[in-house]
């Protein structure tokens, strides 16, 4: 698979500015650090809503700590798609309800994401 | 640039992206090794093998960072190791906790890479491996 596209287009989600910076613009790892993202994203997504299921607030902030770097890698900015939101909530333990609204917008911003970064694959070459 | 291969970096994270992509960035200088979780990180240990550097993520079920650190100071002969500790968190609670714990600093993610290629070799020099 390719990148076929460098520039990170305005008002999109993802930027991949951050990892061609790490990879040196190397399109091989960028793939499958894309394709890694994309795997990975429906089990980060399962650790919150398992945390709201049992009303663990600690399970919660555990699951969304552990996304940020994970969303950061892809350009997701974390206060802006309310994983910063949900963590405050769950860390002040409060407001489950609130945690479950934004987890569902949450969850969308993840499959935008997620096809803006299919995009950014070709198996043409 | 490979002038630092027989420098030995482990890198400890139990999440698999982040993981990767310090491999990937660290392994242009440096010779890596890498661990899931800090109890995997002191098996690696244990079998007689030294590190000159150690990243380790804070948060890590079985055995987090800081019980890693705590182990790596208890042992005389990894006493001298330079323990980077990278965490989302810019608690200043966390931080203090960290360097109660002996770390040598504290990187929050997503990690710069320049910026961390820059505190190694700085950690590096200080104590003595470069």
């Amino acid at each position: 698979m390719k990148i076929i596209n460098n520039s990170d287009s305005n008002g999109a989600i993802t930027d991949l500015a951050y990892l061609r910076n790490v990879s040196d613009g190397n399109k091989e790892f960028m793939d499958e650090m894309i394709n890694l993202f994309i795997d990975q994203s429906d089990d980060h997504l399962s650790s919150v809503k398992e945390g709201i299921d049992e009303n663990s607030f600690e399970k919660v902030a555990r699951a969304v700590h552990k996304m940020k770097p994970v969303l950061g890698y892809v350009g997701i900015d974390p206060e802006k798609y309310y994983l910063l939101e949900i963590e405050l909530k769950a860390k002040t333990e409060e407001d489950m309800e609130g945690i479950q609204s934004l987890y569902v917008k949450l969850i969308d911003v993840i499959k935008m994401a997620n096809d803006e970064l299919r995009t950014q694959l070709s198996d043409a070459g | 640039m490979s002038e630092n291969q027989q420098i030995t970096i482990l890198i400890v994270d139990d999440e698999l992206s982040i993981r990767k992509l310090l491999e990937f960035f660290l392994k242009k200088y440096f010779s890596v090794v890498t661990a899931s979780n800090g109890k995997e990180a002191k098996n690696w240990l244990d079998d007689a093998n030294y590190p000159d550097i150690v990243i380790a993520d804070l948060n890590m079920p079985i055995m987090n960072g800081l019980d890693l650190t705590r182990y790596i100071r208890s042992e005389r002969k990894f006493n001298d190791v330079p323990v980077i500790i990278l965490s989302g968190s810019e608690s200043d609670e966390v931080k203090l906790e960290c360097s109660e714990a002996g770390t040598s600093d504290f990187i929050t993610k997503p990690f710069r890479p320049e910026y961390l290629h820059t505190i190694i070799i700085e950690k590096l020099k200080d104590s003595g491996k470069l």
